[in-house]
């Protein structure tokens, strides 16, 4: 029996050497690896016999098997790789081009923005570009006839929509404009929610102003808004400084807390911040605690609630993020330059 | 504006050079614009000039911020409380017609002017502050208006007519020739200064020719009065000149600081021009409240975040001027007390107001960061936001850019088309013709794109999720759409975007999505870009998503294809959750057939006639190959690949053959197909 298999692998030593192309190897494989071959027919026969010789054909035809199986496969590879420079790949070839569209960069900094703020436990809202008066200035304490709403230069949209005429003149609260910027959706919020809450608004706005490498007529802002019977001034200093720093991954970040004025906002602050290797003070958002008149303008009761307000914009933010020196790039449609922004 | 430094320095010695002031300022007080040699532009918020706007105010401010008591503060506390009117025969009568818009009105008279030059610190204050001297009446003017914040109007006596100043509305068709020259028509909602027959100033806003101080001057009349903001903001607006006293007035200007301004002019005048006053008349019918407010440490603490005690507290109220009274003869130490601010602080009208100036004070800086106790709630984003996030990886994936553009288009969208002219959004004031109206597709930007980029490209994927506007039925509506293109020089890209999109369907969860030619349906506002013979609507639930089409106008050799997609229809269609199908346990058979039909035929309905053929074992249906030359005559070949598959058994040639056989004949009567 054992003879029997010696045979076999003498037979297959010298018929592997005949091998020349993958057709007779695979015939070679059938041939002694085969359902019918020779080594399948003494493994059937192992069932007659009996104890010890049993045991130890067993273990033979294994080996021999192994054996077969092994030397098979490598001579499987020295025949695939035939005709290949040294039988290997020349590693050091480029790789073969892949590619998947691009994500804007805005979008990117808008995600980023809403995932902090996501773990933070706030949540994205949105509102309309257009808008009408009472949303983007009235209801946040900047009323008409005041020098205050020249702070923002403003699109309005022709047209009679909306506009009441009586004894008093036309009731201006109701003409629409293209907002110009996403604070209005604190009061659209506001008026149909319960706090305590806290959301981001993220959103395109409009300013009618010339166009050069920091100014564009629309762009991004991000608004934020928490509100609750305790957040305090602190709370806010605590949630924008984890934003930033998470944002620009500097935890050693520095901070400037500027008094300034929005008549949506008391106290009204300026952030500045100064990254590593940043030589000057960058002015990136601004903000407040929400003045009381806007909370009654939602009918809130101010001595119960209070909260903060923010907005920042998307633009600058990605613009320093990716050194971007150039805003009108954003909207320029250059696919070389949307290209740029893979990781 | 612009302040002095010099002035300021004077009032606080304490400031070190204007570097150190301008940090100090920018950190505790007021953003400063920049600084030019002895000049400061600082940026006054629209609620402090009130006080503010005044060097004595900013002396005020930087003091208090530097935690020095201002040393002229008492001064000034007095000069607030004194008396301005002369009693006796008065020369000069003023009358308030219009009450609602003068709270207060004071005319002072003086004799024996002498009209020359101003001396020269008067002179360098002024130029400091970009203003030009002119002579010395009215640079004494100007320079008590910086001083003290109160504009003041000088006006020669002897061209009063009747000696009389009247404050009153203009009268329909009057006019008035400014000092500089300007012929301004007036309404008969602006204030005005008058005398018994004509206009001699826009109040508030600009002094008149006919009552011109000037070389010849010998007597004049100082005005100190108080003017309703609104109507000086809607009144200057309306006729176009803005002045540094109009800046102040719309602004909300205390009346009690009319009397800085006329007892300080009334010192210079005398101490500079050695002029005494013959007579004041003061018409101040509502004198101002006192502002006094109940400050609570406990509320001011919980507002802001702090733990300040009531002797921090009580040293900046006391920097700014803030008198401090017990409240229902509570201990103060308590800390809850009454707090009055400067007659002049108009800002300051609640305790919230109070709160602000204590942590300015303070330096927001070093206020400590503190986490806030909340309620946890899911927090989440809007249905909408996640579907536009979740297109924008899918289409990214399948290898598409994204493009951002402007919200607007130029004002020749549509000129030929007097119904879409009527539907579209426009600008009151838009800033140029490129950016008239606003865009009502994305068509156009993205047609931009095509064409801009195909200088550097010879394919183009891209796409844009963004707002577009249009009036329905006179109403605006604000839609947000997806746009996507996909073109390239030389090949057809209709069904690559075709697939694209079921991609895209099946990826959001869309399912039961049908696409159909019905040129009746073309898209409104994309019309110029697309091709309306080769359009398809795109439509689930019975309601139009938007369209696919072939895109014209492109450069030469380009082929592009356009979709247009209603962002909120799709949030309402897709299908949350997935649903585990069955993996196929027996194998299939495919089997391709070729056809030769008339070109008429649509590809479309040959494909839906088989997948509705008499067969249940039919998995799938497609279009392996098209042919069309010359020589077929009218006719195109199609080859059809089908794909049978049955849930319960292996099948059989036999089974297949006879549904094929059927599909044959379907084919031959159906559509007349010569079968290859």
């Amino acid at each position: 029996m054992v003879d029997k298999l010696s045979s076999i692998k003498a037979s297959f030593e010298a018929d592997v050497q005949l091998v020349t192309n993958l057709e007779q190897w695979e015939v070679l494989r059938v041939k002694y690896l085969g359902r019918k071959s020779q080594l399948s027919d003494a493994m059937s026969l192992l069932k007659d016999l009996s104890g010890d010789q049993r045991r130890d054909f067993g273990k033979h035809a294994n080996e021999v098997r192994t054996f077969l199986e092994v030397v098979l496969e490598d001579t499987r590879i020295a025949l695939e790789a035939k005709g290949t420079h040294a039988n290997r790949i020349d590693v050091t070839r480029p790789g073969t081009k892949k590619q998947t569209g691009h994500l804007h960069p805005l979008t990117r900094v808008e995600d980023e923005i809403k995932q902090i703020f996501l773990a933070m436990n706030f949540s994205v809202v949105e509102g309309p570009e257009i808008e009408t008066e009472h949303y983007n200035f009235d209801a946040l304490n900047v009323p008409a006839n005041h020098p205050a709403r020249e702070m923002w230069d403003t699109f309005w949209i022709k047209g009679e929509q909306g506009k009441q005429k009586g004894k008093t003149g036309p009731t201006e609260a109701l003409r629409y404009l293209l907002r110009t910027h996403t604070s209005p959706m604190q009061i659209r919020y506001m008026e149909k929610n319960t706090p305590p809450f806290q959301i981001i608004v993220p959103g395109r706005v409009f300013r009618y102003e010339a166009t050069d490498a920091s100014h564009e007529i629309n762009f991004y802002q991000m608004e934020g808004l928490m509100v609750g019977p305790h957040i305090s001034l602190a709370n806010f200093k605590y949630v924008i400084e984890e934003f930033f720093k998470k944002f620009f991954n500097d935890p050693a970040m520095q901070f400037r807390f500027r008094p300034s004025y929005f008549p949506f906002v008391e106290p009204g602050v300026e952030v500045d911040i100064k990254r590593k290797g940043d030589s000057k003070w960058l002015e990136v958002m601004g903000a407040g605690m929400v003045h009381r008149n806007v909370l009654k303008a939602v009918g809130y009761n101010p001595e119960e609630v209070q909260g903060f307000a923010f907005g920042m914009g998307t633009d600058r933010l990605a613009m320093l993020k990716y050194k971007i020196p150039d805003i009108r790039l954003l909207y320029s449609g250059d696919l070389r330059f949307i290209q740029q922004f893979k990781k | 504006m612009k302040f002095s430094y010099t002035l300021l320095k004077k009032l606080v010695p304490e400031i070190k050079n204007p570097k150190a002031l301008e940090e100090h300022l920018s950190l505790y007080a007021f953003e400063v614009d920049g600084i030019e040699e002895k000049t400061f532009d600082i940026k006054l918020p629209a609620n402090r000039y009130g006080d503010a706007a005044s060097h004595w105010g900013v002396a005020q401010e930087i003091a208090a911020t530097m935690g020095i008591r201002f040393s002229e503060q008492r001064a000034i506390a007095t000069l607030l409380t004194r008396q301005v009117t002369t009693t006796g025969k008065q020369p000069l009568s003023v009358t308030i017609e219009a009450k609602d818009l003068c709270a207060r009105y004071i005319g002072a008279y003086c004799e024996n002017v002498k009209v020359g030059e101003s001396p020269k610190w008067i002179k360098e204050i002024l130029t400091e502050c970009g203003m030009r001297p002119i002579n010395n009446v009215v640079d004494i003017m100007n320079y008590v208006m910086l001083e003290t914040g109160q504009p003041l109007h000088a006006f020669d006596y002897d061209k009063l007519e009747g000696g009389k100043l009247i404050v009153r509305r203009a009268r329909k068709g009057e006019s008035i020739v400014t000092l500089d020259d300007q012929e301004v028509s007036l309404t008969e909602d602006m204030l005005i200064i008058a005398d018994a027959k004509r206009p001699l100033a826009i109040a508030g806003i600009k002094g008149g020719k006919l009552a011109e101080v000037d070389t010849h001057t010998k007597r004049i009349v100082i005005e100190a009065a108080n003017f309703d903001p609104v109507s000086i903001y809607k009144t200057s607006r309306a006729v176009g000149i803005l002045t540094d006293a109009s800046a102040r007035f719309a602004r909300t200007l205390s009346p009690e600081l009319a009397t800085l301004g006329a007892i300080r002019s009334k010192m210079l005048l005398q101490s500079i021009m050695d002029l005494k006053q013959k007579g004041v008349v003061d018409i101040y019918p509502k004198k101002q409240a006192k502002k006094i407010l109940k400050f609570e440490l406990n509320r001011c603490n919980a507002f802001l975040g702090t733990a300040f005690d009531v002797k921090t507290v009580r040293t900046y109220f006391e920097l700014l001027g803030f008198t401090i009274t017990p409240f229902n003869k509570t201990p103060i130490a308590a800390g809850t007390f009454l707090v009055t601010a400067p007659a002049l602080r108009t800002d300051i009208e609640h305790p919230n107001d109070l709160y602000e100036e204590i942590v300015r004070l303070h330096g927001f800086g070093n206020l400590r960061s503190a986490a806030p106790y909340v309620h946890l709630v899911p927090s989440g984003f809007e249905d909408g936001v996640v579907l536009k996030d979740k297109v924008r990886r899918v289409l990214t994936s399948l290898g598409m850019d994204e493009v951002y553009n402007h919200s607007f288009v130029s004002d020749q969208f549509g000129h030929d088309d007097a119904d879409i002219r009527a539907e579209l959004v426009a600008l009151e004031n838009p800033i140029s013709k490129e950016y008239t109206f606003m865009r009502p597709t994305l068509a156009g930007g993205l047609h931009g794109n095509v064409e801009s980029n195909s200088r550097y490209f010879d394919a183009i994927a891209a796409f844009e999720v963004g707002r577009v506007f249009a009036k329905h039925k006179k109403e605006i509506k604000e839609n947000n759409m997806l746009g996507i293109v996909l073109a390239s020089k030389g090949t057809e890209q209709f069904f690559e975007l075709k697939g694209l999109l079921h991609e895209l369907f099946k990826r959001i969860g869309l399912n039961d999505v049908t696409m159909y030619e019905n040129a009746e349906q073309e898209p409104r506002f994309a019309g110029a870009y697309i091709s309306d013979q080769e359009m398809l609507c795109i439509e689930s639930d019975g309601e139009c998503l938007g369209y696919l089409a072939k895109m014209k106008h492109l450069p030469a050799k380009w082929h592009g294809s356009i979709v247009e997609l209603d962002m909120a229809l799709l949030t309402k269609l897709v299908v949350a959750e997935h649903e585990y199908v069955p993996l196929p346990k027996y194998p299939s058979i495919v089997r391709d057939i070729s056809v030769l039909v008339n070109t008429r035929e649509r590809v479309g309905d040959i494909m839906q006639a088989m997948q509705l053929a008499d067969s249940a074992i039919i998995e799938d249906v497609d279009l392996i190959d098209e042919y069309e030359n010359e020589k077929l005559d009218g006719k195109r070949s199609l080859t059809f690949r089908i794909i049978f598959q049955a849930e319960d058994r292996t099948l059989t040639d036999e089974i297949v053959n006879k549904d094929m056989e059927a599909i044959v004949a379907l084919l031959r009567k159906k559509f007349s197909a010569e079968i290859r």
